[in-house]
């Protein structure tokens, strides 16, 4: 069982994203619970998650988000994966975060 | 291949990330917006109630004449919306009172609860509680006035309309121009400081200490007590030297010489037409520009939105209001399929690019596109560090701003003064924003064209640039 928290600026493009993420993981016949916020709301959702992904386009709240993660793993979404909504890679990206596989 | 173009790319982007981090971390400003973002609930729900209200009683009423028939039908309805609208928009400084101080203490790791109580009562102690207003003398006649003045009464004036108004003093209520957008700024300068002083004297452990047997809870409770009676007590005496020096309520100041004046000249021509090209340089480089301005575009253009929306309930006069750009009026004209108005970009794609990459991409970005998201263009295409779209990237909404303040300020359509999701779609967001107003719909379409026009030349020429490397492959 993974959790993913994916945040951006409202919450909304990466919403999108976690569809593609879970259909990725559903594929893979991998358990994982993916989920996105606003960047506001990180900090109360960072304690849940194996790995934060931040979209690219808050990626200036890197630092931000990292000093409330604690040990959480933090990375900004690569951002071609991100506008191609290319589900698969960016499950790849947290995967390889946690050390998943 | 490190041409001049990437180097000055990379010069730009070292200089953007931090102005864009340091803006992202400093608290203060973090939580002046998301204090406004969490009073969106409030003031969207009076909003709705005021747009109904333009639906069941405003527009039948030009269309009809007063009186007719469905609005007469439609009272219980209305008044419904009245109620909400008073316990909305009418109280909304409060709101962000306690919104603003929960936040600050958050971020400060204090207990943001109590902040919030604090901060609220700080702003309210800020408040004249025996207002003084113009009582109406029902069933008196303006002949009536002169016994009247010689049997003692004083402050009686005959009104436009011929109604004979008495000027009292009232006791233990407040004024909801107080507790409206007008008090807002108030609302803010006392909260943040006052909420200030109470984070700071518990930092400084200005706390009662209790012995150890006392059960935990019951310590916690006394922590906070001091640092939040010093913080009201600051914000009560500020307000007492400020009567007695000036003659004014703290209220009557800011309202006057820092609310107005900032929100006036913020819409502005060209200061609106500056921060749309911040918000898109930063968006250039891949930073989200509305979300780093947005202590900014929130702190500011929000209050002008909800002051109008108070003005158009108080006047029911669209002539009235007193802003002509407003937090609405961004999303409204210029962000149609999101930042830079890209819904234009992606049609100019979908029927004049020969380049199936983009292609694939405006197909995966056109349903979002629709509802104001545009990551995918952003990122995909990639619009972020991509010299060919860089150009029309700044103009679109510089130019459609412009259009859309020239229209406004010529008086043919209403400024934005309803507050609408930000995911309506093109045009429709338009006509809810200015009350149902046809005419800013068409605005927004125009926008729409034109930025379709301005992109149009910059996807021939992405052909033309793929056919040559091609050419040279």
């Amino acid at each position: 069982m993974v959790n993913i928290l994916l945040c951006c600026s409202a919450g909304m493009s990466t919403s999108l994203m976690v569809s593609k993420m879970q259909a990725s993981a559903e594929e893979r016949g991998i358990e994982a619970t993916i989920w996105a916020v606003p960047e506001a709301e990180a900090q109360a959702n960072a304690e849940k998650a194996d790995v934060i992904l931040l979209g690219p386009q808050v990626r200036f709240l890197l630092d931000k988000v990292k000093s409330v993660a604690g040990d959480t793993p933090v990375e900004v979404i690569d951002m071609m994966a991100y506008g191609m909504m290319d589900g698969a890679k960016v499950l790849d990206q947290g995967l390889k975060l946690i050390g998943h596989e | 291949m490190a041409s001049p173009m990437d180097g000055f790319m990379h010069w730009m982007e070292t200089k953007f990330m931090p102005i864009a981090q340091r803006i992202g971390n400093q608290r203060h400003l973090v939580a002046i917006r998301d204090g406004f973002i969490s009073i969106m609930p409030v003031t969207m729900a009076g909003s709705v109630a005021t747009l109904l209200n333009v639906f069941f009683r405003d527009l039948p009423n030009t269309w009809w004449g007063a009186g007719n028939a469905f609005t007469e039908a439609c009272t219980q309805l209305i008044n419904v919306n009245v109620n909400v609208y008073n316990g909305s928009i009418s109280i909304l400084a409060l709101c962000f009172a306690f919104t603003l101080g929960y936040h600050l203490c958050k971020s400060y790791d204090v207990s943001p609860i109590s902040g919030g109580a604090v901060s609220l009562a700080s702003v309210v102690a800020t408040m004249n509680f025996a207002p003084s207003f113009a009582y109406t003398l029902a069933d008196v006649t303006p002949d009536a006035v002169k016994a009247l003045e010689a049997a003692g009464l004083t402050g009686l004036t005959v009104t436009d309309a011929g109604a004979v108004t008495m000027d009292v003093v009232g006791s233990s209520m407040i004024s909801t121009a107080l507790t409206s957008a007008t008090g807002l700024f108030t609302a803010l300068i006392f909260g943040l400081v006052c909420t200030m002083i109470y984070i700071k004297l518990i930092q400084a452990k200005l706390t009662i200490k209790l012995p150890d047997s006392v059960p935990p809870a019951v310590n916690s409770a006394f922590v906070a007590m001091i640092p939040g009676v010093a913080a009201i007590f600051v914000s009560a005496i500020i307000t007492q030297i400020c009567v007695v020096v000036s003659g004014s309520y703290p209220n009557d100041l800011i309202s006057e010489f820092i609310q107005r004046p900032l929100l006036g000249m913020s819409s502005g021509f060209f200061t609106v037409l500056l921060v749309e090209f911040l918000a898109q340089l930063f968006w250039f480089f891949g930073i989200h520009g509305m979300n780093v301005l947005a202590p900014i575009t929130e702190g500011i253009y929000t209050p002008a939105l909800l002051e109008n929306l108070a003005v158009w309930n108080a006047t029911g006069d669209l002539s009235q209001l007193p802003y002509m750009w407003t937090r609405g009026s961004f999303d409204a004209y210029t962000m149609m399929g999101g930042s830079g108005l890209t819904l234009g970009l992606i049609i100019a794609i979908l029927f004049f690019s020969k380049r199936e990459d983009s292609k694939t991409i405006a197909k995966l970005a056109a349903p979002m596109g629709v509802f104001n998201i545009n990551e995918p263009i952003i990122f995909g295409m990639p619009i972020v560090l991509n010299p060919i779209y860089f150009f029309p990237w700044l103009l679109v909404p510089v130019i459609t701003a412009a259009i859309a303040l020239g229209f406004t300020y010529a008086g043919i359509i209403p400024p934005v003064y309803i507050q609408v999701p930000w995911i309506m779609p093109v045009g429709l967001y338009a006509f809810f924003a200015t009350g149902g107003n046809v005419m800013a719909a068409l605005v927004a379409l125009l926008n729409l064209a034109v930025s379709f026009i301005i992109w149009l030349p910059f996807v021939i020429l992405a052909n033309k640039e793929q056919e040559k490397t091609e050419a040279a492959a």
